[in-house]
């Protein structure tokens, strides 16, 4: 003898029954008895939360012998027949294999008879959506002008593909998903009148399995007590759902965030070990990056996950070291993983690669750490950047160690603060950057810029031979010239006689201040790139991925 | 063209017009007028002989000629109403032309139809010989009015955010605010004051009403609300990819209306510049405030990201969703 | 076919066992799990024990008999006609199902490759698995699950079967095959749990062929172009036991990478080639790795999208030598 599957030996028979969708039944039970009952109702939402025991609930409810009543006896021949789905006035169409016109104007001539022997005739249509079009409009010239004798009841899960003619003829309930505990308090109620044993967290394995929908979880609650018989075993039920457990989840999660690719693999053969698809793996682990991210993003999620307390204490230690723009790759790799596993050749291979990729994947935050030390790296280089000697040394110049720090020129224009002229040190100090910062802090702005664009020749004192590419020699007129002598006069503290020749690009002349400028500006980058292939996180990057570091930029700190 | 009013007060006093037509993009105001003028013409409820109902797609002229010329049975006047009558074909009208210039007394042919063409001979001869009604749909700032003198009819009071609320879900049409006004009247029960927590147990939101709400979400970096309205959207069957298309074109209105802002526009003109509705402006800019163009540059990378994602790597198109949505609530941009 | 004589799977007779028992039998069940594994003798057994004339699946009387020789007239199988379960198939058993048993007290329904059914047949199937007859046993049997409808998954009683454990497999293997441990084991992995595919034709490939490919594969270096495309040319002309040759060269990839992230010896394929493989381990990266493991998976998306054999092994070759 097949049984009765809990889902249909349990279906509500009155208002109260319907678990979760209280918004609905306070509304249709206080519509009756006010007697303001709409002719045609639209019922919205999930599978297996309630619309079709709803609808039939409202039948016998306006159709009672005792009615219209809240609370149909459930014993009239009426109340009887609905339950049985065989009522003679009310029909249940399957919205599904009846789509066509003919199916509509069948209904339509039924309708304009008078119910055979209870109060109204009420047409429940479920899946109401996949009507043609012709047959929503057939529909709707019935909707425009009802009969009083007639209630429509539509059900559907996809309300977006009725028309919207339809649609505002009728009045809207959406039956919402079922919150995790109700259907824990639902489940309770019915292995305790079955004479089932079985914990309380087994029966929050058994709820959440469920999704949301009522009868998917009794559905899974007759597969339970199918396998343990009437004492179900904890251990039993994780087993049987075929759910890999959580434990296993998040370890995995864990080892992924914390780049161990070792222990990922390893739990990965625990996985196979117990038997579980990886793709129902995957799935699980996609629920918990999810969850993750939103514990980052949002203080309190409520009814966005669903996990009991513990188990959201759980996942907030993991979420809180992690950076956020860590656990949204991990989450959309993860996403589009499931995908793939669905064609792969090899669930196992597949989703052992992406834990190693993900394993080994440098941190999002990391790489803002690798910008900031480039970024004062940088800065020293520009600080400290050395003075290139002459072409000569210097008579008797010694090897200094320390190079001074190029002075600040002058802003164009010459900006507000009043620089101090260098003080003359000795003839000993004395380089030719020394003398164009002197120059600079003298103020002589015309002069400055001509130094700057010059070759140091020779600087054998009293001699100082300058050299100017073509395109600025006509500059050094005669009075240039003197000002530049007095002004080295005085930085070197002793007679300069200035000699300026023209020089072409490419001789083998120093350079000037201005090309050395440049040519530090690509050293610069050399050295950054340099070091940014020496950093470990970056050769770790490139070791993973292959491929070339093409360029390098600070970037702003703000989009990483 | 006469007004609502006009034609109540002429069915008040039973002075019925041989020929009627009544247009307008409002179905429950023309289904009212209809009902009006089904009672005033007929003697009783249910009259199958003298009350006719034809559908002009299938119906041709000849049919409608010959149920007005034929007079009423037992009673002194019949209806025949034609309904959707822009969608009859030009040639048909036309056949029916020749009887306004001399309509029965006995007989009310009415007419109802979404919009008319003016340019039509019929309609203009329509004019000159019989009745035309227009029932024009509610204006958006009038709802509230209209929604509060509802419930004051009936002895119920509603807070203002809860009217706010109301309002905010469900759409413009007539039809909708009824069933949903009529939900919530009996949710309440005894009770006689609606507040927000009603609203928010028993009326649901138009489709468009929730996309707006899940872009102004994810605009002021709401981040329960704006998942809560993702999943909820998708839930009730909306495809990832309009949702997506929806809410690009929601920052696509932030950053028109930021830019000229910056520049200094009037508020008139940006609202003219932007596309949107002036009385929108404000609600956008309070959002747009919140992101630098870099911050927009990026946010259209997330889109293109999604975008193509979902059309091409096969991956479930509602989790990618809900990862976007995710990362454009972060808590501070710039 | 008795429970007993099924390997493996004990989990899952367990609970057939004991729904038998109690007499809480469903309506309708999904038995879901990679292919050759035993899906389809379970049911079978299931169904020889509810038609049983005892009660038990004896074996000896006449209804266990009809079962054996599949000749139970109320035993119906619906299988795949030209890759598709059409809905006139599905019509037809609705038509069956309607009348009473002929013999035993069930009438019993087998949907081999339910995945396969086109979606009026599936939309059919809806409303009799929701509220079907009385004494009615309706078995679905999938590969791919994820494929299947969610509304009809909802409404049967899912059973899902895993891969025969290696060690297991190796264990049956070694005694029906007369195989040595190291033999058994490697050929245990690479029929990925199937009894059925271990016991194929593919054999001599799986453990002397191997050796040989992947000796030639992991010989090859990028200046030697003109062994590359000897090989390709070789794997070329293998045409229906190429599939199979993607999966050992697969095999040994992921040895490799196993081996660099610390995965112990036992759990790897090729334990007949550990020096090769430690060779291999120590002289490419992980990104090689993933590289080579891509080009192998683009070789068998386009030999499914028939691209000229050679063509593709000949790239699938050249692409991993390049990484």
């Amino acid at each position: 003898m097949s049984y009765l599957v809990l889902a249909r030996k349990w279906r509500p028979q009155l208002f109260e029954d319907l678990v979760g969708q209280e918004h609905v039944a306070q509304t249709l039970k206080n519509a009756i008895s006010a007697d303001r009952v709409h002719h045609a109702f639209l019922f919205t939402g999930a599978r297996g939360v309630g619309k079709t025991s709803a609808a039939r609930i409202f039948a016998k409810a306006l159709n009672c012998q005792e009615g219209p009543t809240t609370t149909p006896c459930g014993v009239c021949p009426s109340c009887v027949e609905i339950t049985n789905g065989q009522g003679i006035d009310v029909l249940e169409i399957d919205g599904a294999s009846n789509t066509g016109v003919d199916d509509i104007r069948e209904l339509r001539e039924n309708i304009r008879y008078l119910p055979s022997r209870s109060r109204y005739k009420i047409f429940i249509i479920d899946e109401v959506h996949m009507l043609s079009i012709n047959a929503f409009n057939a529909l709707l010239k019935t909707l425009e002008e009802p009969p009083e004798h007639a209630k429509f009841i539509f059900a559907t899960t996809e309300p977006h593909k009725i028309p919207v003619t339809i649609l505002s003829r009728c009045q809207r309930f959406d039956f919402r998903k079922i919150g995790l505990t109700s259907v824990q308090e639902r489940l309770r109620f019915i292995v305790d009148r079955e004479g089932v044993e079985i914990s309380d967290r087994s029966l929050v394995l058994v709820a959440r399995n469920g999704g949301g929908s009522m009868r998917d979880a009794l559905s899974t609650l007759d597969q339970v007590i199918a396998f343990c018989g009437e004492q179900v075993a904890e251990d039993e039920v994780q087993g049987l759902l075929g759910l890999v457990s959580r434990r296993l989840l998040i370890e995995t999660l864990e080892a992924v965030l914390e780049r161990n690719a070792q222990l990922a693999l390893t739990l990965a053969q625990k996985v196979d070990e117990h038997g579980h698809s990886f793709r129902r793996f995957c799935r699980q682990l996609v629920e918990l990056a999810r969850a993750l991210v939103i514990l980052k993003v949002v203080d309190q999620p409520g009814e966005l996950v669903d996990l009991s307390e513990a188990e959201l204490q759980e996942l907030r230690a993991l979420a809180a070291p992690a950076a956020l723009e860590d656990l949204h790759r991990l989450l959309e790799i993860l996403v589009r993983t499931e995908a793939e596993l669905a064609t792969s050749h090899d669930q196992r291979l597949t989703m052992e690669m992406v834990l190693v990729r993900l394993a080994g994947l440098p941190s999002g935050i990391d790489i803002a750490t690798l910008i900031d030390r480039m970024e004062s790296l940088e800065r020293k280089l520009a600080s400290g950047m050395p003075a290139r000697p002459s072409g000569h040394e210097r008579p008797g110049g010694s090897d200094r160690p320390e190079r001074p720090p190029l002075p600040d020129l002058p802003p164009p224009g010459g900006g507000g603060k009043k620089s101090e002229a260098l003080p003359v040190a000795d003839a000993a100090d004395k380089t030719w950057a020394g003398l164009v910062a002197y120059v600079g802090s003298r103020r002589r702005p015309r002069v400055l810029a001509l130094l700057e664009q010059s070759s140091p020749l020779q600087l054998e004192l009293p001699r100082l031979r300058i050299g100017l590419p073509k395109k600025f020699h006509y500059l050094a007129d005669a009075d240039m010239r003197q000002a530049i002598q007095d002004l080295a006069t005085d930085y070197f503290a002793t007679e300069v006689r200035v000699e300026i020749e023209q020089v072409n690009g490419g001789e083998n002349a120093p350079l000037s201040l201005h090309e050395e400028r440049v040519r530090k500006e690509s050293d610069r980058e050399k050295k950054l790139r340099q070091n940014a292939l020496e950093h470990p996180l970056v050769k770790s990057a490139l070791d993973i991925f292959g491929g070339d570091i093409e360029t390098i930029r600070a970037i702003d700190k703000g989009f990483v | 063209m006469a007004t609502p009013e006009e034609l109540y007060r002429l069915l008040d006093s039973s002075r019925i017009p041989p020929l009627l037509l009544l247009c307008g993009q409002e179905p429950f105001l023309i289904q009212q007028a209809v009902r009006a003028v089904r009672s005033a013409v007929l003697a009783s409820e249910k009259d199958d002989f003298n009350d006719q109902q034809f559908h002009a797609k299938e119906t041709t002229a000849d049919q409608v000629l010959e149920a007005v010329l034929t007079l009423p049975v037992f009673a002194e006047r019949k209806l025949v109403t034609v309904k959707d009558v822009h969608q009859m074909p030009a040639a048909e009208m036309e056949r029916l032309s020749g009887y306004l210039d001399n309509p029965v007394a006995e007989t009310c042919l009415l007419l109802v139809a979404e919009k008319i063409d003016n340019r039509r001979k019929f309609f203009q001869h329509f004019k000159k010989c019989g009745l035309i009604v227009e029932f024009k749909p509610l204006a958006e700032k009038s709802i509230p009015d209209y929604v509060r003198r509802s419930l004051d009819r009936l002895d119920i009071r509603i807070s203002a955010d809860a009217l706010a609320l109301f309002c905010s879900m469900v759409g413009p049409g007539l039809h909708e605010i009824h069933a949903e006004l009529d939900k919530l009247i009996s949710y309440i029960g005894e009770a006689t004051l609606i507040d927000v927590k009603d609203v928010q147990a028993v009326v649901s939101r138009g489709r468009a009403e929730n996309v707006f709400a899940l872009g102004r979400a994810v605009g002021q970096g709401n981040a329960e609300r704006a998942l809560s309205l993702a999943t909820g959207l998708c839930a009730g069957g909306e495809p990832p990819l309009l949702v997506l298309s929806l809410l690009v074109r929601h920052f696509r209105q932030l950053w028109k209306t930021r830019e000229l802002q910056v520049q200094n526009y009037y508020a008139k003109d940006i609202a003219r510049l932007a596309g949107v509705p002036i009385f929108a402006l404000d609600g956008l800019l309070q959002q747009a405030k919140r992101f630098s163009r870099k911050d927009f540059v990026a946010i259209y990378g997330l889109f293109l990201e999604a975008d193509l994602a979902m059309k091409s790597s096969g991956a479930d198109a509602e989790a990618l969703l809900e990862s976007l949505v995710l990362k454009l609530v972060r808590r501070s941009w710039q | 076919m008795t429970f007993e004589s099924i390997t493996g799977h004990d989990r899952q007779k367990n609970i057939l066992r004991r729904a038998l028992k109690a007499d809480r039998i469903a309506h309708a069940y999904l038995f879901e799990g990679p292919e050759g594994i035993g899906k389809r003798l379970t049911a079978l057994a299931f169904a020889r024990a509810l038609l049983c004339v005892d009660g038990t699946g004896c074996g000896d009387c006449p209804a266990c008999r009809k079962v054996d020789h599949n000749n139970h007239p109320d035993i119906h199988i619906l299988d795949a006609e030209e890759e598709r379960i059409k809905i006139e198939q599905v019509r037809s058993l609705q038509q069956e199902l309607m009348l009473r048993p002929l013999e035993g007290r069930y009438k019993v329904c087998l949907i081999d490759g339910a995945e396969r059914m086109t979606v009026g047949a599936a939309n059919a199937l809806l409303k009799t698995l929701e509220e079907p007859q009385p004494n009615t046993l309706i078995i679905l049997l999938t590969d791919h699950p994820e494929q299947l409808l969610p509304t009809i998954c909802s409404r049967c009683q899912r059973l899902p079967f895993a891969r025969l454990p290696r060690r297991q497999l190796a264990d049956i293997l070694a005694q029906r095959l007369d195989l040595g441990e190291t033999e058994a084991l490697i050929l245990a992995a690479l029929s990925e749990g199937s009894l059925k595919k271990a016991l194929g034709q593919n054999r001599q490939l799986y453990l002397e062929k191997r050796r040989g490919l992947i000796q030639g594969l992991s010989a090859l270096s990028a200046g030697s172009t003109i062994p590359t495309f000897s090989l390709a040319d070789e794997l070329a002309t293998e045409k229906e036991l190429l599939p199979e040759i993607l999966d050992i060269f697969q095999a040994f990839y992921r040895d490799v990478l196993l081996l660099k992230h610390g995965r112990p010896e036992s759990e790897l394929v090729n334990r007949d080639l550990l020096e090769t493989l430690h060779k291999h381990c120590k002289n490419v990266t992980t990104a090689s790795l993933m590289k080579k493991l891509k080009a192998l998976e683009s070789a068998r998306y386009h030999l499914q999208r028939n691209v000229n054999r050679q063509l593709a092994m000949e790239i699938m070759l050249l692409r991993m030598v390049d990484a």
